[in-house]
């Protein structure tokens, strides 16, 4: 496995869309401690949504799973070791021509996506771009210890501060729109049960409350990473005139059409499961574990 | 040295305020009424006072409010608009920031431009320490 990441590493970022970048993937999906348990519980998911048929599922949770693997190993192991290599590659690989001018026309948003494929490329990559949001993230990882993590510093909103929603209201009234993924709730967040697909799920209340105080629309993020090339497409604003209930079902109710059509990009079907936080505690393990044998390819 | 809660011209200018002088009581009494704004008319002073903790303690003999960051993010948000305060972030993260004295307590050093923030701690003002 140590070999695949150095084999990555010399290739270049070049070689996150490449045969190198598969290698890596095959060592790290047969070691993940809780590979077996993602796959399973996302057969079971799909199964509880109805998508597809029950011989297709396992292969598209295999393929879900391998998304999951490049996009937590592959991506952040080649953002981590070299960032300014990485950022060219991925402004090179992500359009955000829709985005931003989407961006433009409605001002300061709540841009946001589902945990889809390659998210922390795009992150970085609209982090960068002009429309430069405010990022939310839910903890501390191997990127902070990157020197794009330090160009970043200042925009990059921890969800497990207390201070978290009030940065992100400030933002969108001072005119800078922000990012966050709602479909991944942390312990101790206040939670909303919507519908996705049939099937009750419990996202993060905190958008709607912040859309209403700050006044500011949501807009909705799609992207899948195919062939190298990842772009974005902004679906219908939402505006914070509607309730904060309604605001978030309209929001996850868009990623949900969009999730139907590319069940194999969002990779964290386990939340709609009602031991989600065990699956997500096992799997963040599994991560930490498979993180402490890699981080020796970065030194 | 400056007085904690008597606002100079120049902490007024910074903070859009008008040059009012307040003390801690009309701070507190600020604060009681974006509380009750928001979770009912009926909460007494004593339900929201000093010692009334804003988040869950687990604690049956301390009285709290029983706030999500949420609930906190929407009463710093009405201090805002109503009243122009614009309280520290940093200060918010501060693990000692738990009662409603201590939001007092920050809101008074800022509109005194009088913040003293020790590592651990929200400000030495508040813990009769003075400022500097």
């Amino acid at each position: 496995m140590i070999a695949a990441a150095h084999a990555l590493l010399e290739s270049g970022p070049e070689a996150l869309w490449g045969p190198e970048s598969d290698a890596f993937v095959d060592e790290v999906s047969c070691r993940h401690p809780a590979g077996e348990t993602y796959r399973a519980r996302t057969v079971e998911a799909m199964a509880r949504c109805s998508i597809a048929d029950d011989t297709s599922r396992g292969q598209f949770a295999s393929d879900i799973y391998r998304h999951f693997i490049w996009t937590h190993f592959a991506a952040k192991l080649v953002m981590a070791a070299t960032p300014a290599a990485a950022f060219g590659a991925v402004l090179q690989h992500v359009k955000l021509d829709e985005l931003l001018r989407a961006s433009d026309a409605i001002g300061p948003a709540i841009l946001s996506g589902f945990h889809y494929t390659g998210y922390p490329l795009i992150a970085l990559s609209v982090a960068m771009s002009p429309a430069a949001p405010l990022i939310t993230k839910a903890r501390v990882d191997v990127l902070e210890r990157s020197d794009s993590a330090s160009r970043l510093n200042d925009r990059v909103v921890y969800l497990s501060d207390r201070s978290a929603p009030l940065r992100l209201t400030r933002a969108l009234k001072q005119g800078q729109s922000i990012w966050a993924m709602p479909d991944v709730v942390l312990p101790s967040v206040r939670t909303v049960q919507v519908q996705f697909l049939g099937c009750e799920m419990e996202v993060v209340a905190g958008l709607g409350r912040i859309a209403q105080l700050s006044r500011r629309p949501a807009l909705p993020l799609f992207w899948v990473v195919e062939s190298g090339v990842a772009a974005l497409h902004p679906g219908p604003p939402i505006l914070p005139e509607e309730s904060e209930q309604e605001f978030i079902q309209t929001l996850v109710t868009g990623q949900a059409d969009f999730v139907a059509h590319h069940p194999t990009h969002w990779l964290e079907w386990y939340s709609l499961l009602t031991d989600a936080p065990l699956v997500r505690a096992e799997v963040k393990q599994g991560n930490e574990t498979m993180w402490s044998s890699i981080t020796a390819a970065l030194q | 040295m400056k007085q904690p809660g008597v606002p100079n011209a120049a902490t007024c200018e910074v903070y859009g305020l008008n040059a009012t002088t307040l003390t801690h009581d009309a701070i507190m009494e600020r604060i009681r009424a974006a509380i009750r704004s928001m979770k009912g008319a009926g909460l007494s002073d004593g339900e929201i006072g000093e010692g009334t903790a804003l988040w869950p303690t687990g604690d049956p003999d301390q009285a709290s409010l029983g706030f999500d960051s949420l609930d906190f993010l929407e009463l710093v948000v009405r201090l805002e608009d109503l009243y122009g305060w614009s309280l520290p972030e940093d200060l918010i993260d501060a693990s000692r920031f738990q009662t409603v004295g201590d939001l007092a307590a920050v809101a008074q050093a800022v509109l005194g431009g009088d913040m003293l923030v020790e590592e651990t701690g929200v400000n030495a003002a508040s813990a009769g320490h003075g400022a500097s």
